[in-house]
């Protein structure tokens, strides 16, 4: 099955300033692909060639088995866009603005229009310039999802959003991905992508550095595991256990918390050797993940 | 520079103000060479003094004075090149002061600084205020220098008057655009407000001494205020008084209002959207029709400014045929004079054909088809290319329109085609208001002429159109105004010099201001074959751009 994006060294250079370089990308059907990094790292350039706003420097890539210079219009008929800065035009009202962009895309969206209008609490008969930046937003979804596009290109999708509406997105997300459309996201707000995402790519410094599930990645983190004992016990044995990255021993050695990369199974197993009276284990969050990939970056700089 | 609000505004300005400072000092340069050929010409002398008095309203010619340099001046540089010049600088500095910073939401964060609404207004009026002295005080040491340099025999007084007068007055149109954005926040209705005053009291002080029922309006005219008693001949006026008096009265509204008002009150204050859901949805409206495509939406988002631009056009029109009957029964007198007077005088203004303005032909297009109405045209395309164009380039609204499956070149093409069409809007309303304006005052215009000179406006319009496209396409949205102004200024002189310079007649050949003008006046005329090259440059202008947007990258 042909990936619903490919690209292959991608690169776009702003004169000599670097916005994305050697991107290889692969987002397969039906997922949801998160795009993440911090600001400035090349996300929303990528998007941009992705969508031919922007021209490669050097390499090449396909939307829908299409290719994104010669096919953009093929490929914009049957994609979906949010872009993360939103400029509309504000003396238009929203269904003004709405309809022009139905009329451009040459369907009849009325009554989805509608319908996302009602799910997002969207007033559609009100100037744009009159929006709060959540009301701009949901425009701006409106027009992205109305179409019900085969893929979804979304720049920060929930900026601006109130918790309610965060959470109504997320819902149609995944009736996007139950219907087997794809979607590709960039983001910065982890605990988002770890919820909606199935596949993380991290940018750094204008690359590619990762990609992976966003339960490969969290195995690859730390978690940390906090074990009482009845009595003190010698954190040194499980100091030296597989995966362990460290220890901490508090009240007098009767409280363990311990780091742990991988699998907790051989603590849990060394645990049970003493008498526990409780054990707490937190999961690592995709943001502790991130942030380990830009400490990595910062030592080395 | 960023100490206060005061700095920071220049500083935001300080290189705009080297460009109007240059600009300034070219022009009155460029005017001041011009006077030592009149000086030096024999003929003049014993005409000006039998002049009839249509003409001296007309062209606010004292015929004792014309023939010194502070006449000349007063006349060429003080009626018209000077205040239209000032007066855009006083509108555009104006409506950067509160709301252009309300439209783009700086108001808000300017004002959760512990400084009172009060202080920052009077900071941005002092801002105006410097600015608009620093390029009168450029164009008075620029005339004292020539008027060393060449011999125009300028009194120190007379000019320090005259520019303190057009600083004023330049000043008093700000303030108009300054009190409607106070107390609106719209950046568009302030100029509008800004353009229309000042073109109202422009036109009633032009046309005060033909119609008799203006007498009383013209006195309240800022216009009379500022030409009554020619400052530069006999320096300090009563008008100046009611000037400063003015911009107090406008300056003391405007602070008045913004302090009082909600700032940026749509988005603040409605109640949000989901309590007044039920109330507000009731009614489906549908989206207008012509919101089908890139093109009609374009001709909707100019809906109602094109009319202003129209309108303007044909009062001035109708107001020149309606001043016809006065000035013909001077024309005797005034064909003498005309054919004494050196035709590069004339030419140099783009009335080319002076012989003809005693007929109505000559004397309607020396008002409307000559002077005001290709500037306007020029402005009006350049406006529209810039707002349809490169606004929404670097507004990234662009970006969204190009998010849908539409061609590039579907998008620019449509646009220009908009283009088209409006511009042909303000032919088609001449057009029509000339023909009424022919009947009714019977002025016996030919027919084809005034098609053809009507056809001849709207192609210059395109033309400009086209040079603003391409210019976008290849320096960008930042510069697509300034550089096609900076040509267009080019082509408007390079018309007027090369009838003097004998060196310039070839060059004259590339302006397009050249094309349509010729070497007769446009009513006076039928279809020109150089017509066409205005319809050349549009149309490679417009290929050429569409051709570079296909294979370059958007800037936001």
């Amino acid at each position: 099955m042909t990936p619903v994006i490919e690209t292959s060294g991608l690169t776009k250079f702003y004169g000599t300033t670097p916005g994305i370089i050697d991107l290889d990308l692969c987002v397969e059907e039906g997922e949801v692909f998160g795009f993440i990094g911090p600001n400035g790292a090349g996300k929303s350039t990528s998007i941009r060639v992705l969508l031919n706003f922007l021209f490669p420097t050097e390499g090449s890539g396909t939307i829908l088995g299409l290719d994104i210079i010669k096919d953009s219009i093929e490929i914009r008929s049957r994609t979906g866009y949010l872009p993360g800065d939103l400029s509309m035009y504000d003396t238009m009202t929203a269904r003004e603005f709405l309809t022009y962009f139905a009329n451009l895309r040459k369907v009849d969206t009325q009554r989805e229009m509608e319908s996302l209008a009602d799910r997002f609490e969207l007033d559609l008969d009100r100037k744009i310039k009159d929006f709060s930046t959540g009301n701009r937003q949901k425009v701006g979804v409106v027009n992205a999802f109305m179409h019900e596009p085969e893929l979804l290109i979304l720049d920060e999708p929930t900026a601006g959003l109130d918790p309610l509406m965060q959470q109504e997105f997320q819902n149609l997300i995944n009736e996007v991905r139950t219907e087997g459309r794809t979607v590709f996201l960039s983001s910065h707000i982890l605990p988002e992508v770890d919820r909606i995402a199935d596949r993380v790519g991290i940018v750094r410094e204008n690359r590619l550095i990762a990609v992976d599930s966003v339960e490969a990645f969290k195995a690859k983190a730390h978690s940390t595991v906090t074990i009482q004992f009845s009595t003190a016990v010698d954190d040194t044995t499980f100091a030296a256990l597989d995966g362990v990255h460290s220890t901490e021993s508090r009240n007098g050695g009767s409280t363990l918390t311990i780091t742990v990369i991988g699998s907790v199974d051989a603590v849990i197993k060394e645990a049970a050797k003493h008498d526990v009276v409780s054990i707490s284990t937190r999961d690592s969050e995709l943001e502790e993940v991130f942030l380990s990939y830009y400490a990595v970056d910062a030592d080395a700089s | 520079m960023l100490r206060n609000v005061y700095t920071k505004a220049i500083w935001d300005h300080r290189r705009s103000t080297i460009w109007w400072a240059v600009g300034s000092a070219a022009i009155i340069t460029w005017v001041s060479f011009v006077y030592p050929i009149l000086r030096d010409s024999d003929e003049m002398q014993g005409f000006v003094e039998e002049l009839p008095s249509g003409m001296l309203a007309l062209f606010g010619i004292d015929p004792a004075t014309y023939l010194t340099g502070a006449g000349f001046l007063q006349v060429q540089f003080f009626s018209l090149f000077g205040p239209l010049m000032m007066i855009a600088l006083g509108i555009s500095l104006a409506v950067g002061a509160t709301a252009k910073e309300e439209r783009d939401g700086t108001m808000d964060m300017l004002l959760s600084v512990p400084i009172s609404r009060v202080s920052i207004i009077t900071q941005k009026v002092l801002m105006t205020v410097t600015l608009v002295a620093v390029i009168g005080i450029t164009i008075a040491s620029t005339m004292l220098i020539l008027s060393t340099a060449i011999n125009l025999g300028l009194s120190i007084e007379g000019v320090v008057a005259v520019n303190v007068s057009l600083a004023l007055l330049g000043l008093v149109f700000g303030g108009v655009t300054l009190v409607v954005g106070a107390f609106s926040g719209k950046p568009s209705a302030a100029i509008g407000a800004g353009i229309l005053v000042a073109a109202i009291s422009w036109i009633v002080n032009a046309f005060a001494g033909l119609f008799d029922w203006l007498e009383v309006p013209s006195k309240l005219s800022p216009f009379t205020w500022y030409l009554d008693g020619s400052p530069l001949i006999n320096g300090w006026t009563t008008g100046q008084a009611w000037l400063v008096i003015a911009v107090f009265v406008l300056a003391a509204a405007s602070t008045l209002l913004f302090s009082r008002r909600n700032i940026a009150v749509d988005r603040a204050v409605v109640p949000s959207v989901s309590g007044r859901r039920s109330t507000a949805r009731s009614p489906r409206l549908r989206a207008p029709k012509l919101l089908r495509n890139v093109y009609g939406k374009s001709l909707w988002d100019r809906r109602r400014s094109i009319w202003g631009w129209a309108g303007g056009l044909v009062v001035l029109l109708l107001l020149t045929f309606a001043a016809w009957p006065t000035f013909e029964k001077d024309s005797a007198a005034i064909s003498a004079m005309i054919s004494a007077m050196p035709k590069e005088l004339f030419a140099m203004f783009g009335m080319t054909d002076p012989d003809s303005l005693a007929t109505p032909a000559g004397f309607i297009s020396s008002r409307t088809y000559q002077s005001v109405g290709p500037i306007v045209m020029m402005v009006f395309a350049i406006g529209a290319v810039s707002g349809l164009v490169a606004k929404e380039e670097s507004k990234g609204q662009l970006d969204m329109v190009l998010s849908n499956p539409v061609s590039r070149r579907l998008v620019l093409l449509e646009k220009a085609g908009a283009i088209a069409v409006l511009t042909l809007v303000i032919g088609l309303s001449l057009t029509v208001f000339g023909l009424a304006g022919n009947a009714i005052w019977d002025t016996n215009l030919n027919l084809v002429n005034l098609l053809a000179a009507n056809a001849g406006l709207v192609l210059l319009g395109l033309c400009f159109g086209g040079i603003a496209i391409a210019v976008w396409s290849v320096f960008g949205s930042g510069a697509a105004i300034g550089v096609t102004a900076a040509i267009g200024a080019a082509a408007w002189f390079l018309n007027g010099l090369g009838a003097i310079v004998d060196g310039l007649a070839p060059l004259r050949a590339v302006s397009p201001f050249y094309w349509y003008l010729g070497d007769t006046a446009p009513l006076g005329k039928g279809f020109e074959p150089q017509y066409l090259l205005l319809l050349l440059v549009a149309m490679v202008g417009t290929a050429f751009a569409t051709w570079r947007f296909e294979s370059t990258d958007l800037a936001v």
